[in-house]
């Protein structure tokens, strides 16, 4: 992989997840955001199959069931630890 | 409140425990927190899984994109639900969480910190009290162990089990591993050789699967070629299964045994300790196991334990 080469945000999968590290300016290479990290290792096809098999919610972290209440907790926290840009980053 | 601190020996069976779900091992391998259900199930030990529960953000923070605050934050109103429900026992199917939690714990000893993140908890109207200790599964497991021993309807007899005990358990609280030393943790062993099975030593037995959270973010080849070194010198000794206890670490050397196929010369199922034991205790392989959920195939072990 070509670890130096810095996300342009062009022709790489955009990530939410990894917003935060290149705001930092930490270099991912777009390989890798190409490719996913997860995708490389774990074949999310047969993943997603196997849950839904279970009735499990599927890896789109929106189908995760959260309570309402639990979920406005969190964004609460989240937003007095003057997070906006921090934790909120991270909450889906 | 008073607090009913778990006595961590194979004598008396562990009750109120506030079932802590891991973000991966649920993602992953929903089979192990399914089988540790059923094994509380299985010896009618009183647990409480709680709709309420965050994520413990671990792996966000591991990677540097969750900040110490936030991670505080969450994670005193996770310990707050579980002192409020009276399950002050909580246990974690995974180590990182384990890790993550009992690190928050420390900081929040620290009163400056503690009164800053219970302002921010004031606006959920939590408080963080303490009174809360912090395990993991397998530590449970261990404590049940001579019940287990004794429900199970099937042995491990005749089989090699090689373990894989998991950094975050192993070498964040390296004084607090129950069994063995943090160098050569043997809590998977002690447990897994009441069951008859035998263990093997494998060189590499203190090396990191190679997850690393950040490192396999950021350059999943690093975590190739630390899992690649760590399988070799496991399959070496030509195990039957490999035993775990991180959702994490057995994505990793589940999934690159299949990647590196080509480079082994021969591959080992891996199975959380959760799930090889409720198998043991006779859950459904599927529905409470999930075995299928596995990269390696796990149907030769399962004809070696008599299962299938």
């Amino acid at each position: 992989l070509v670890r130096a080469a810095k996300f342009s945000g062009t022709g790489a999968k955009s990530s939410k997840f990894l917003e935060p590290l290149f705001n930092k300016g930490v270099a991912v290479s777009p390989e890798l955001l190409n490719e996913g990290a997860l995708d490389q290792l774990v074949t999310l096809n047969k993943l997603s199959a196997l849950r839904a098999e279970l009735d499990l919610p599927q890896l789109d972290a929106k189908d995760i069931a959260i309570l309402a209440q639990a979920m406005a907790e969190i964004r609460t926290i989240l937003t007095n630890k003057d997070a906006p840009k921090r934790g909120l980053d991270n909450d889906y | 409140m008073t607090t009913d601190t778990l006595i961590l020996t194979p004598s008396k069976l562990p009750q109120r425990l506030y079932l802590f779900k891991s973000c991966v091992a649920g993602t992953f391998y929903p089979g192990i927190e399914r089988s540790f259900r059923f094994i509380l199930n299985s010896l009618n030990v009183d647990y409480f899984d709680d709709p309420n529960q965050s994520s413990c953000t671990g792996f966000g923070v591991h990677c540097g994109v969750v900040p110490p605050e936030a991670n505080l934050s969450l994670n005193a109103r996770n310990l707050a639900l579980a002192y409020n429900s009276g399950y002050t026992n909580v246990v974690c199917t995974c180590p990182t969480s384990y890790a993550n939690l009992k690190e928050c714990i420390n900081e929040l000893q620290n009163e400056n910190t503690r009164a800053a993140i219970n302002d921010v908890l004031k606006a959920v109207k939590y408080e963080y009290k303490g009174g809360v200790t912090v395990y993991h599964a397998a530590e449970v497991l261990y404590a049940m162990k001579e019940s287990l021993i004794k429900g199970a309807r099937l042995s491990l007899s005749g089989l090699k089990i090689a373990t894989h005990h998991g950094c975050h358990y192993t070498k964040v609280f390296y004084e607090e591993v129950i069994r063995g030393l943090w160098e050569y943790p043997t809590l998977l062993d002690d447990i897994c050789s009441g069951f008859s099975g035998t263990l093997v030593d494998y060189s590499e037995r203190s090396l990191c699967c190679g997850m690393g959270f950040s490192h396999f973010v950021r350059s999943s080849d690093y975590t190739g070629s630390i899992g690649l070194l760590k399988l070799e010198s496991i399959l070496a000794e030509e195990p039957d299964v490999i035993v775990t206890m991180c959702g994490a670490c057995q994505t990793v050397l589940d999934h690159l045994q299949k990647r590196f196929k080509k480079k082994l010369e021969r591959v080992a199922p891996v199975l959380n300790i959760s799930q090889l034991v409720a198998i043991l205790l006779g859950a459904n392989i599927t529905k409470d196991a999930c075995v299928q959920f596995a990269a390696i195939d796990v149907l030769p072990l399962l004809k070696k334990i008599n299962v299938v």
